[in-house]
């Protein structure tokens, strides 16, 4: 199976946050046909955890010159997802097609993955982490990803990672062309040694990178730590046990040595 | 005069050997979720945990349950700890573990000793305590602080930002290996056939041969005679 992709493209966008009230939809659904809640309950209350792609308004800039700027906040299904190499229970996996997947059946809700997203992605409930899943159900079986689904401007689009990466391209470049701003495909080629690239990607000017709150280096710096520290510890561990087992050895041949000497002088 | 002097108080073994316990648990307890590398551990817990529980998953029984351990002997060490703290805190500038000394020179010298009697097995005067357990005493004390203070945090990290309990997770993991690698060598000298006088003191009865500490621990010997203990 070849490797899904997804793209956000902020041009023909116009906020109607279909994608969203789509994702939460689907997302009640899910939960309703797992029996973990009941459909009363869950179109009555909020229940953030349905949520996989929420907006993160944010406004720039002073009187007159200001303007108002709304992010996606998503999981991004990294290259080198972190959230997936620090579960402790292997709740999350690879699919097939690429997608970072919560398991909720052995997660334990140890918020590992919460600490180790630099994209502030996973969320807790219930004792549960909950985060996008690609719609990986549907994609497996032919339909898009529901945010994509119920796009009206095919400002999302999904497909096979070739497919989008043409599209996501050729879209910048006529962007570019048109523009005359520097349009890029942000999440396309390595992001940094943290994440890698990812497989949700955004079309956007290069110069509102910083707007739509995309990280150009997201890590958490002490999960890297953290990753050096359990490394540096085996290695020291194995050269303590080694160091105390040659120690010894040597601390008694000595010792024999001593006495033996001793004896001699005083025999 | 007496043949022997108490060097352990009641209080210090008393702690010691608990500590041993619960450190011990919380030590079997973290390592699966410090590393993949233990899940063996978890697997071990967890199937007969599943099997009474009735979960599926096994490693997530197991993991679930070395939660509770790991929580259940931070609180109790917690409340051991607390008469512990209060007590040591009375003589707080006179333990041990500060140096007899301060300074590059001292450090050098210290250190010169510890290579003559571990490795050359050569006679020197140490103090109560030689520097490598001194440094040993200091690390642990720091280590214990950071794990305790962000364990804490990460018990109540609804009270924090993601970013500061990502910290605390990382300081938490961190500070336990460079514990882990003091242990380990701490263990291996503790048990070591020259310290044998030092842990029958610790764990069996608190004294220590007069004529003993006046080979090995001539500092400490004429402190004691200064105090005019011995």
């Amino acid at each position: 199976m070849s490797v899904n992709m997804k793209c956000y493209d902020t041009t023909p966008c116009i906020r109607c946050f279909a994608c969203m009230v789509g994702c939460s939809a689907e997302n009640r659904l899910r939960l309703q046909r797992d029996d973990y809640i009941g459909v009363e309950k869950s179109d009555q209350e909020k229940m953030p955890q349905t949520y996989h792609l929420t907006p993160k308004r944010k406004e720039f800039g002073t009187f007159p010159d200001s303007r108002q700027v709304t992010a996606f906040h998503h999981c991004n299904h990294c290259e080198k997802a972190p959230c997936l190499d620090i579960c402790p229970v292997d709740a999350i996996i690879r699919r097939p097609g690429g997608e970072v997947v919560i398991d909720h059946e052995p997660c334990i809700g140890c918020s590992s993955c919460v600490d180790a997203c630099p994209f502030d992605v996973p969320v807790i409930t219930d004792g549960k982490a909950y985060k996008c899943h690609g719609c990986y159900d549907r994609v497996e079986n032919g339909l898009k990803p529901s945010c994509v689904n119920v796009c009206p401007t095919e400002a999302m689009f999904s497909g096979t990672k070739e497919e989008v990466l043409k599209e996501a391209y050729k879209r910048a470049s006529l962007y570019t062309k048109v523009t005359g701003k520097e349009h890029i495909v942000y999440g396309a080629d390595k992001v940094n040694d943290y994440v890698g690239s990812l497989l949700w990607v955004t079309i956007i000017p290069k110069e509102d990178l910083d707007a739509y709150q995309l990280d150009t280096d997201p890590e958490r710096t002490v999960m890297e730590a953290r990753n050096f520290a359990k490394s540096a510890g085996a290695v020291g561990a194995a050269a303590i046990v080694v160091g105390s087992v040659g120690h010894l050895i040597y601390w008694i041949g000595k010792r024999k040595e001593k006495v033996q000497n001793e004896e001699q002088n005083h025999g | 005069m007496a043949k022997t002097i108490k060097v352990y108080g009641n209080m210090e073994r008393w702690f010691h050997s608990h500590l041993v316990h619960f450190v011990a648990f919380m030590i079997i307890s973290g390592l699966p979720v410090l590393s993949h590398s233990f899940d063996f551990i978890a697997y071990g817990v967890g199937i007969p945990v599943s099997t009474l529980m009735g979960s599926q998953d096994i490693l997530s029984a197991g993991m679930s349950f070395l939660r509770f351990i790991h929580y259940t002997s931070a609180f109790l060490l917690t409340l051991m700890a607390i008469p512990f703290v209060l007590y040591k805190l009375t003589n707080f500038t006179t333990w041990s573990m500060w140096p007899d000394k301060w300074g590059i020179k001292a450090t050098i010298d210290g250190t010169a000793e510890m290579w003559k009697f571990y490795m050359k097995q050569e006679h020197v005067s140490f103090g109560k305590m030689n520097i490598g357990q001194k440094f040993f005493a200091q690390g642990v004390v720091l280590c214990m602080i950071v794990i305790f203070i962000s364990g804490y945090m990460l018990i109540f990290r609804d009270m924090f930002s993601v970013e500061v309990a990502s910290y605390a997770r990382g300081a938490h993991a961190i500070s336990f290996v460079l514990l882990g690698m003091l242990l380990m060598i701490h263990i291996y000298l503790a048990t070591h056939p020259t310290n044998k006088n030092s842990y029958k003191a610790m764990f069996k009865t608190g004294e220590m041969d007069i004529d003993f500490i006046k080979d090995h621990h001539g500092i400490y010997y004429d402190k004691l005679k200064k105090e005019g203990k011995v």
